[in-house]
């Protein structure tokens, strides 16, 4: 491992508000009404820019400088990478939304353990900083909160998870889940794919060339590439996104991919789903965290794992407010200890 | 000498019905000009973003016709095209789509663009 280089892990965000119901502007659009400048000074504070971005009727998706932005009309999902201060966007966002009659309902903050925690800047230092922070900018309505670190048998290698909300149960979607997978000492050969070898249409003919196009190929792809590497995407089907982020250089490669899916779906889909994006990639270590209220996700995951050569070596299942079961699971290649 | 309106002038036209649509779809392709087309919804922050730097893009390239189409205004095309998400930039040539971009990446659309109208100046020639 190197000493320095790009933090690939990313810090993810998610804001849930509640506005009146029986307002058409807020059940249809609600967050998607913020203009693109409001947008942008949030990114600014949290330190990246919007490089791209795509609309459906459901939901708005941007990909970022540093990762991605998710708007829908009453949720908003922020990941971002490098050594952005994501949480200095809670209490920016929380102002937008009441000045459009929306109130904060849910906040779910998440990460891996940074390759370089050292290089973390306020308040992300550590764990005990950033939840002190969250709790200092969110109002006292979501007073259901927890926050706990999830291991791994591997230090280096755990999952945070902060979560309130000002129900206890309510406003969760059946059948629903989100799949966090983080992949780290890339296949190196799989790696070089995504370093810019110019020309035209590069963001294009690198999601086809590695297979990424592949994944989901009904999900329409917002792709962008960067110089001289790293790749970035969301993908948009329905009022669903799945969104990949990947830092190749060696000595710190990392790939993310996440998606939601629901329960409802065709079970070997979530299976085929993960094993195609851990394929791109053939990465040493992968992680993988779920969040669901039911149970036959994670039971998924080691299902696609295994007949990649990965073996699960460590998991962690626990409760949160309103985001229900989270299960994080580390598989490594099997001959490996 | 221009008059000053001309240069704030757009060059983009703003397709308001089906027929609208097929009379320039028809007319450029039969001059052998490229189109390129935006597929924007008023109430989708992407594509409406988009819309000052499809202008300079217009103005940029003479050679081919710049449409804008409404995907809730002229829902019948949007269909047509297949159009899901916005913003969608159509690039035609000679009656079919050369490419299709989905999403707001000003680079890559003015790249595109480039390489397909550059293409048909060398045939013409």
């Amino acid at each position: 491992m190197a000493v320095s280089g790009f933090e690939g892990f990313e810090k993810r965000l998610e804001l849930h508000f509640f506005g009146d119901d029986n307002d058409p502007a807020v059940t249809t659009m609600g967050l998607r009404l913020l203009d693109f400048e409001s947008l942008e000074n949030v990114l600014r504070v949290v330190q990246c820019t919007v490089v791209s971005a795509v609309g459906n009727h459901f939901f708005d998706a941007y990909v970022l400088s540093e990762s991605s932005l998710f708007v829908y009309p009453t949720k908003i999902i922020i990941k971002t990478c490098g050594t952005t201060q994501l949480l200095k966007s809670i209490r920016p966002l929380i102002h937008l939304a009441k000045n459009l009659g929306l109130t904060i309902c849910g906040c779910r903050y998440t990460r891996g353990t940074f390759i370089f925690p050292k290089s973390q800047p306020f308040p992300h230092i550590n764990f005990k900083q950033e939840v002190i922070y969250i709790e200092e900018n969110l109002p006292n309505n979501l007073c259901f909160r927890k926050a706990s670190v999830m291991p791994s048998k591997n230090p280096s290698y755990s999952w945070h998870v902060f979560s309130s909300s000002s129900d206890n149960g309510a406003h969760f979607s059946d059948g629903e889940f989100t799949v966090e997978v983080c992949m780290t000492e890339l296949d190196r050969v799989l790696a070089r794919k995504f370093f810019k070898t110019g020309g035209d249409s590069a963001a294009k003919e690198m999601t086809e060339l590695t297979g990424i196009g592949n994944i989901n190929p009904r999900a329409l792809i917002c792709d962008f590439v960067f110089d001289p590497c790293g790749y970035s995407m969301n993908g948009v089907n329905g009022d669903r996104y799945s969104t990949i982020h990947v830092t190749p250089e060696d000595g710190f490669s990392y790939a993310s991919f996440e998606y939601v899916g629901s329960v409802y779906d065709d079970q070997d889909d979530i299976v085929e789903t993960l094993k195609k994006a851990v394929q791109v990639f053939k990465p040493a270590t992968v992680s993988v965290s779920t969040t669901s209220h039911r149970r036959e996700v994670w039971t998924r995951v080691a299902h696609a794992m295994e007949p990649l050569g990965l073996k699960c070596r460590s998991f962690a299942m626990d409760e949160f407010p309103t985001a229900g079961t989270v299960v994080f699971q580390t598989f490594t290649a099997a001959r490996r200890k | 000498m221009e008059a000053p309106e001309q240069h704030n002038k757009s060059r983009v036209v703003k397709i308001d019905s089906v027929e609208s649509w097929d009379f320039y779809f028809n007319q450029a392709t039969n001059q052998g000009c490229p189109i390129v087309v935006h597929f924007t919804a008023s109430w989708c922050i992407p594509s409406v973003t988009m819309n000052p730097y499809f202008k300079e893009l217009a103005s940029a390239f003479q050679d081919a016709l710049f449409l804008t189409v409404d995907v809730d205004d002229v829902k019948e095309v949007a269909t047509r095209m297949e159009v899901k998400a916005m913003p969608t930039f159509l690039l035609m040539k000679g009656g079919t789509v050369v490419e299709k971009l989905v999403g707001a990446n000003p680079e890559e659309i003015r790249k595109r663009i480039d390489a397909v109208v550059q293409s048909n100046r060398v045939y013409v020639a």
